[in-house]
């Protein structure tokens, strides 16, 4: 059974008298891509500072790694880490003197962490440049640095793909899938950017007008959205056997001589294309079809505030 | 809490703000002693002046003996408090960086009085370093030939010692108007206007009592340290010490419900 790393309890916020979260209730699960999904003003970002302790809740509960009492909620956010809103640091200090801070402030004693660091988020030029003269694209970058610092268990990132190149998406992405996979560490993380958050959230949270409206498995999602990928081979015989002895996978439907509906592995187009090519198939043409994220997001929220579904 | 205090003097030594306090000094240094040499080495100054005139420095002296007399003008150095204050703390509500301290596993409690201790040692510091670069100023302008005396080293380190409760007072009190307000510009102009509204108040109300209980006032009367009574003293350190205490209170009341948003 998988660990609850974060569990929200019938949460309500009210600024003034406003309602930012409404009985909001979430589960992030022990190596999960937890995307995050919903409007601005949802209360994505409500959701992020409660969890860090940067505000309070008006009623409702949380528990850390399992734990819930604010001794043991203290404790454990050392093993947290976070980018909230835009990137902030002290603008007069170099990235290197700015992590350098932070370093001696979270009591890491190795020297040589900032330098690793800055390598780890392809930042290693730039080290001596100052915060201030950064692109936006720079210091998203850096926030991550930071929020990497001290080996999280949880990555709490809001909106990091903001101002990131075509380039710097890639190889963010590639930190945080290298980071889930290799470390473990899970992730809870909001975008607008739809499409860059369904290559790598393996669970979805759809929030709308403050409240959880959907918590749905990757899987689920694609099931629910109807998504596959359709290829387009020389031979599907030959092309199944691969599917099968390779990918692993018989959840595949052959329509005629030369197309194959794969419903497995549909963010792994790569992987299944070069299984393919390896074993002697021809790929002609590979597509994703089906629902995107931001027509299921927009079909869900179209219909409004409707009562938490779990998937 | 060691961790912030470690992190934040290295911030301090990356900063040029040290540089900005210094340079300040010097200027007001420079100033006295020119106006000094051009009276024939009797220059007196004084930044205000309260009825009891205990604000008046004279650049007279050659040698250790300046030191004490920089410190009946400490009102001056009450200014500098400002920008340490500003930076140590009240600037990450204006970047933003609370955001990345306040998460880490460090309580509320732990942040705000080690913000508050890295202040106020740097508040007891900055009287120190300016008796130094006075001195060193001093003997610059009478070609290095000054009389030098321990008694006036202990004198100082006297001074300092009973004002200290006052600049942590201070320090107290700025924290405590910056997690209000949020806000360095409004810091500032809050504490610039006190000795403004003090030294007016202060000229009307012809009242030894009011010099005797306003904290400005009293740091520049404890330079007189040979004419304080046991009475003085105690009634000095007792007023830096409830202004440490209160504004350390309140200031933590607020902070601790702070929202950071």
């Amino acid at each position: 059974m998988s660990e609850t790393i974060v569990a929200i309890n019938h949460l309500n916020k009210l600024y003034g008298q406003e309602s930012a979260l409404a009985d909001f209730s979430m589960n992030v699960q022990r190596g999960d891509i937890y995307g995050f999904v919903g409007q601005n003003g949802s209360g994505k970002t409500t959701t992020m500072k409660y969890i860090l302790s940067l505000i309070e809740g008006n009623s409702g509960s949380l528990e850390l790694f399992g734990k819930n009492t604010p001794a043991d909620l203290a404790n454990y956010r050392e093993r947290i880490g976070s980018l909230i809103e835009s990137p902030s640091f002290y603008p007069y200090l170099s990235a290197h003197e700015n992590l350098t801070y932070y370093a001696k402030f979270k009591g890491i004693t190795d020297k040589e962490i900032v330098g690793q660091l800055l390598e780890k988020i392809g930042l290693d030029d730039a080290g001596r440049k100052k915060f201030k003269n950064f692109s936006l694209g720079m210091k998203q970058r850096l926030a991550l640095g930071l929020a990497i610092m001290n080996n999280p268990d949880l990555l709490i990132l809001d909106e990091p793909f903001n101002g990131l190149d075509p380039q710097g998406l890639a190889e963010f992405r590639k930190i945080l899938l290298k980071l889930n996979h290799e470390s473990n560490v899970t992730i809870l993380i909001s975008s607008h950017i739809l499409d860059e958050l369904s290559h790598i959230a393996t669970t979805y949270g759809f929030i709308h007008q403050g409240k959880m409206i959907e918590e749905i498995s990757e899987p689920a999602l694609q099931k629910k959205c109807g998504k596959y990928l359709l290829l387009k081979v020389d031979d599907t015989k030959k092309a199944s056997f691969v599917l099968e002895q390779t990918i692993h996978t018989e959840n595949y439907q052959i329509l005629d001589d030369q197309r194959i509906r794969l419903f497995d592995c549909i963010n792994e187009s790569q992987r299944v294309i070069s299984a393919l090519v390896k074993n002697g198939v021809e790929v002609k043409e590979v597509e994703r079809k089906g629902l995107s994220l931001e027509s299921y997001y927009l079909n869900l929220t179209e219909g409004g505030n409707q009562n938490v579904k779990h998937s | 809490m060691l961790n912030i205090l470690k992190a934040d003097f290295y911030r301090l030594r990356k900063s040029k703000i040290w540089l900005g306090i210094l340079l300040g000094w010097i200027i007001f240094l420079l100033l006295g002693n020119l106006t000094a040499l051009a009276s024939g080495g009797h220059g007196t100054l004084t930044l205000v002046s309260d009825m009891r005139n205990t604000n008046a420095m004279s650049f007279a002296p050659n040698g250790s003996g300046i030191m004490a007399q920089q410190l009946r003008v400490s009102n001056f150095l009450f200014y500098f408090l400002i920008p340490v204050v500003l930076f140590s703390f009240i600037s990450d509500f204006k970047w933003g960086t609370i955001k990345n301290s306040v998460p880490f596993k460090y309580s509320r409690t732990q942040l705000y009085l080690a913000k508050f201790i890295f202040c106020s040692i740097l508040a007891c510091l900055m009287p120190l370093l300016y008796c130094l670069v006075g001195l060193l100023m001093n003997q610059i302008f009478h070609g290095f030939s000054g009389s030098f005396y321990f008694n006036d080293f202990i004198m100082m380190l006297k001074i300092i010692g009973l004002q200290a409760p006052m600049y942590m007072g201070f320090v107290g009190v700025m924290l405590l108007l910056g997690i209000l307000l949020q806000s360095s510009s409004a810091v500032t102009a809050i504490v610039f206007s006190y000795q403004m509204v003090i030294f007016f108040v202060g000229a009307f109300v012809q009242s030894a009592r009011f010099a005797d209980f306003e904290p400005i006032t009293c740091l520049n009367y404890v330079a007189h340290i040979h004419l304080l009574t046991n009475a003085d003293i105690f009634r000095t350190i007792i007023i830096g010490l409830s202004m440490t205490v209160l504004s350390l209170i309140l200031g933590y009341t607020v902070f601790r419900k702070k929202e950071i948003r």
